[in-house]
């Protein structure tokens, strides 16, 4: 079930990653060609999900890579977010967290969105919209997090 | 009022409260008010402890140094269920013999008369006709259908739909548990590599089952495995080794699992129930508030029982 299959696209000193399926024990993790490589970064916009195997073979791969490239995480999905703010490993000092998703539930009709939010170069002054419409039925929705929780990994970056 | 001086009156109505020859055969203990680093040298062999508003970290603290098996929070709405299930466990064990799951969840489903009458008059008459979804299984093949199972039931639940990655996971981390770990403990802690495919005998199947309480939105995840390896303290330790050292350092690189899976379980839950039948069977039961946002509350109850 692991995530076998990765999209590996190199240009110019840049290397873009993206994670498909499901990060666990299956999991098989490309080899890189690193030459000439400034920049990683990982696209998590089709990872399904992260167990406590795919966190460890994560965290194994990441001391692969040089700790001279830098390292972009991009579209981290909820449970990705959930599992940093546990475990820091899984986001080395010094990487970037350009993108990441935030829930918003709708209790009107049980209804889950989730939102991309982009760095604008820092998190530093980053607020959550925390109220919206739902797409679904258009009621009020309301961020479906613990804010004190779910945003904590922020103070790292 | 002190925290301490809240979960005082909390025990005094207990107490007051529950049928003398029931209350009188456990000690009820003020976690706030005995908690500490020292606590190691304490041994509460029958008690039930209770606390408010402490963080995870403190409460699986006190659960490894304290070695007492119930710990309930008393903010929990369903503390008086928590209670009552702990008295059972300490007094009559042998009711979570053949069907640990079943038994917990007749007093975590049933109604508050129920609970009541057990409380005032000692019956304990719990429904037995509860209805759960459950997936067997004995390969390490099935882990796709098991979690797609899950998920598809997930789907009838109101209110799952926003906890349904947070279940599925905790589904696949006691799926692996049950295969890897649960064998492997008996053949003497040989740690299996996770890749590797298992297949258990059929008659070592295990089971996932999940229970649902529609009247307080909750949802019960359940893994039970014929083998009856778990040590409950030493798996508490290990959890609290992870609040202590830091997830990461927890982490083995070694083959086999990564060790953290029940941190990953526990974040995740609001109360763990641990039922261990010695070379028999294990069932480790974990529940979700549906009404709570995602990603896990700190208002845990935990209860652990090894016959």
């Amino acid at each position: 079930m692991g995530a076998k299959k990765y999209g590996v696209i190199k240009y110019e000193d840049t290397l873009l990653i993206s994670v498909v399926g499901q990060l666990d024990e299956d999991s098989v993790f490309p080899t890189l060609e690193l030459s000439g490589i400034k920049i990683v970064e990982l696209d998590f916009e089709n990872m399904a999900m992260i167990n406590s195997c795919g966190i460890r073979d994560w965290i194994a791969w990441l001391r692969e890579i040089p700790e001279k490239i830098q390292l972009i995480y991009k579209s981290c999905p909820v449970n990705l977010i959930d599992q940093i703010n546990m475990v820091e490993g899984l986001v080395r000092t010094g990487s970037e967290i350009r993108s990441f998703y935030v829930p918003y539930y709708c209790e009107a009709c049980d209804f889950i969105s989730n939102h991309i939010v982009t760095s604008a170069g820092s998190w530093k002054n980053f607020r959550p919209a925390e109220l919206g419409k739902c797409q679904k039925c258009g009621q009020n929705v309301e961020i479906d997090v613990i804010e004190s929780k779910y945003f904590k990994f922020l103070k790292r970056f | 009022m002190s925290r301490r001086l809240v979960v005082e009156n909390f025990i005094k109505e207990v107490g007051s409260n529950v049928l003398k020859r029931i209350v009188d055969k456990v000690t009820l203990v003020n976690v706030n008010n005995v908690f500490s680093d020292k606590i190691g040298d304490t041994k509460y062999f029958d008690a039930i402890s209770f606390y408010q508003a402490m963080d995870d970290h403190e409460v699986m603290a006190f659960a490894s140094h304290s070695k007492i098996n119930h710990i309930l929070n008393i903010e929990d709405p369903i503390v008086v269920k928590h209670l009552v299930l702990s008295f059972l466990m300490i007094t009559q064990s042998q009711i979570f013999h053949t069907d640990p799951f079943a038994a917990i969840m007749s007093i975590f489903l049933a109604d508050e008369r129920a609970i009541d009458r057990f409380l005032t008059k000692g019956e304990a008459d719990f429904p037995d006709d509860l209805s759960s979804l459950r997936v067997s299984f004995c390969s390490s093949s099935d882990k796709e259908d098991v979690l797609e199972t899950v998920s598809e039931a997930l789907n009838e639940i109101p209110g799952a739909s926003r906890h349904r990655s947070e279940i599925v996971l905790m589904v696949d981390e006691l799926f692996t548990n049950a295969l890897y770990n649960a064998p492997t403990t008996l053949m003497g802690n040989i740690s299996k590599d996770r890749k590797n495919m298992v297949v258990l005998g059929s008659a070592r199947e295990a089971v996932v089952q999940i229970a649902y309480d529609k009247k307080l939105k909750r949802v019960y995840i359940g893994c039970t495995d014929l083998f009856g390896t778990l040590a409950p303290n030493a798996l508490i330790d290990k959890v609290y080794q992870t609040y202590n050292k830091g997830v990461e350092s927890s982490i083995s690189f070694a083959c086999g699992g990564a060790g953290i899976g029940v941190r990953l379980l526990f974040e995740k839950a609001e109360s763990m129930s641990i039922c261990v039948q010695k070379e028999e069977k294990s069932c480790l039961i974990f529940s979700i508030d549906l009404s709570q946002k995602q990603g896990g509350v700190s208002k845990k109850s935990l209860h652990l029982l090894q016959v």
